[in-house]
């Protein structure tokens, strides 16, 4: 199917987008008075006419604004703009220049695919979620769309598009082997509990329901079953997780485009297209678990620069599960051009941090001690608490460094589960120094690189290194004429 | 002149604590005690400690402007220096409160991508100062 509409006037979305919209704003008035709504139904009495009366007329005015919604919003393309009006009764007119768009994401929900209809999300640096969310576009017009708005580089003879990874079945299944399942199996498992209980009233209607006998036998059971319980959960958590990542990742494939660009896609019955250029990613975070060590993969993590908030908003980064070996050394090489994995170490923190780490540890070994009763076993407890934690600060310690290559660098840490996050010197905003008076003492400092896509921190690095360091980064991102997105 | 300002600003916070312990403290002086000592003790180790970590803290607070960034310093017990490459300041912007206004004061604030609130920011700068820094550094992350 041809693009069909017309961008330079002004167009509104696909009629069906009013079904979109619809059960939107219903899902949000529900989220906003289910506690209210939730005791009526679960008693089973009959409303008052009134109520009905009320809630008949709420949901008409709601239809109503709703369709106004739809019709207010209109959108056209300006030479290097892209102009938006829409609201009801706060009128708004957007304009978002092309090149202040960070990335344009393609996204069809179940019920967008039974419709024919596709979604459009565009970022900006400014914004925390998305910027401008379009909702029921058709396939072609949302890629027309896209290719008016961010064009991506020219395409240059003999250095087309190449594809670094795809997961089939086989991956799909590593990645869910790879998740915690414990805890998606005690979520799953406790959510229907917690959601009861919750509500006012629920608890009260579950006593008069249930025998007397059910409790009493539920908890002896729990005491004789508690390890099958877990195995239960595990097992639950395990198939979540199968589903889960079935239905995110299925079919997922990562592309570069002229080693400038990067194409994302996947999903089954949500399905997804992101196109993010280069410039534009401002961290990239690898993480690993023993499991998925064991499975020999890792995920990736890709930051855009975002306003506002410490973490990150959901739209806002990008994982990319099961990536393995020789594709992290490729993915590196296209991010991060000359990128050595094998590089030394040039930054570690000070071994004062061991005592740092233990700590805790031992304060909570001592508290055990106090608190509970001498015996054998609280012997055994606070054995392992100080043995452990000093295991765990020895470990660590090891775990954290800084590698570097001429335009990027790679903070590592963690030992259980490893991360490294990689950003190039250009994008740093800005790099702050800090001690507290103790540490001044002894020699030791934090070091805050700052992106605009949130903080690296080295802490507890020689003071002299760390403003040696600084200095370097500094001079780097005073002299590249690079720009950081 | 920035340096009284700094530090009255704290000995005020400082005074204002003590005049609430001390109030309190005059509770206890209606029944005979030695209460009202004890608060008024605290009240003096309270000042004093304010006008330490005020005296030091303005002692180490400044800032530098080189070609190509601006680094802010400040903090006694707790130390931070942040630099900011011109070429990467977003906005800015000159802020007075009601007390720099009656002391003639401005506080710089500097704005790099990221993140919500001033990412740099140099209070107890004299009007013209403020400024001028402001202007300096605008004027060299454009052209830089």
């Amino acid at each position: 199917m041809a693009q069909q509409v017309d961008f330079q006037r002004w167009n509104r979305q696909r009629g069906l987008g009013i079904i979109l919209l619809t059960s939107r704003n219903a899902w949000r008035v529900a989220k906003s008075f289910w506690p209210a709504l939730l005791p009526l139904w679960l008693r089973g009495e009959a409303l008052p006419r009134l109520g009905v009366f009320a809630i008949a007329g709420f949901g008409v005015l709601l239809f109503g604004y709703t369709l106004l919604e739809h019709w207010r919003f209109k959108f056209r393309l300006r030479p290097g703009a892209l102009h938006v009006k829409s609201g009801v009764f706060l009128r708004k007119r957007t304009v978002i220049p092309f090149e202040r768009i960070q990335a344009v994401q393609l996204s069809q929900g179940a019920l967008q695919r039974l419709l024919g209809l596709t979604g459009l999300s565009i970022d900006t640096a400014g914004s925390k979620g998305h910027e401008l969310e379009f909702r029921a576009l058709s396939w072609a017009d949302a890629e027309a769309l896209r290719q008016a708005i961010a064009p991506g580089p020219r395409p240059i003879a003999g250095d087309s598009t190449e594809e670094i990874l795809q997961l089939d079945w086989r991956q799909l299944a590593r990645i869910a082997m790879g998740m915690n399942h414990l805890r998606n199996g005690l979520l799953l498992l406790t959510a229907p509990f917690v959601l009861v209980l919750q509500v006012d009233g629920a608890l009260e209607w579950l006593m008069d329901e249930i025998p007397w006998w059910m409790p009493v036998m539920v908890s002896l059971l729990g005491l004789v079953l508690w390890f099958p319980a877990l195995l239960l959960a595990a097992l639950v958590g395990m198939l979540a997780s199968f589903a889960v990542v079935l239905m995110k990742y299925y079919g997922l494939t990562l592309k570069a485009k002229s080693r400038h660009s990067f194409h994302v896609q996947a999903g089954l019955l949500r399905r997804f297209s992101f196109n993010i250029e280069r410039p534009k990613i401002q961290t990239a975070t690898w993480s690993n678990t023993p499991l998925s060590r064991l499975l020999g993969f890792e995920s990736l993590l890709w930051s855009q620069a975002r306003a506002g908030s410490a973490e990150p908003a959901r739209e806002q980064r990008l994982v990319i599960p099961g990536v393995e070996e020789n594709q992290r050394r490729i993915l590196d090489a296209l991010l991060f051009p000359g990128w050595e994995s094998d590089a030394p170490p040039v930054l570690r923190p000070v071994s004062a941090l061991r005592w740092v780490r233990w700590a805790p540890w031992c304060i909570a070994a001592g508290a055990w001690w106090a608190l509970v009763p001498e015996s054998f076993g609280s012997g055994v407890v606070v054995a392992v608490l100080v043995i452990w934690g000093g295991y765990d600060a020895h470990r660590h310690l090891a775990s954290r460094k800084v590698r570097l290559s001429d335009s990027a660098l790679a903070a590592e840490r963690g030992w259980w589960k490893r991360t490294t996050t990689m950003t190039q010197f250009h994008q740093v905003q800005r790099v702050e120094v800090r001690q507290a008076f103790w540490h001044a003492h002894r020699g030791i400092a934090h070091l805050i690189l700052h992106t605009a896509a949130g903080s690296i921190r080295l802490s507890f690095l020689p003071e002299r290194e760390a403003r040696a360091f600084a200095d370097r980064m500094l001079h780097a991102i005073e002299t590249s004429p690079e720009p950081w997105m | 002149m920035q340096r009284m300002v700094v530090a009255g600003a704290w000995a005020l916070v400082v005074l204002i604590a003590a005049g609430v312990v001390g109030y309190l403290s005059l509770w206890e002086a209606v029944r005979p005690g030695w209460a009202g000592f004890g608060a008024g003790f605290v009240a003096m180790l309270m000042a004093g400690w304010g006008g330490l970590l005020a005296d030091r803290g303005y002692r180490r607070m400044g800032f530098l402007l080189r070609e190509r960034d601006l680094t802010f310093r400040r903090g006694w017990l707790f130390r931070t220096q942040v630099t900011v490459p011109l070429a990467r300041i977003q906005h800015s912007e000159v802020h007075r409160s009601p007390l720099d206004r009656w002391f003639g004061l401005s506080t710089l604030r500097i704005y790099t991508a990221g993140s919500s609130g001033a990412n740099l920011s140099i209070p107890g700068l004299k009007a013209e100062t403020a400024h001028a820094l402001r202007t300096a550094v605008l004027q060299d992350g454009a052209t830089s």
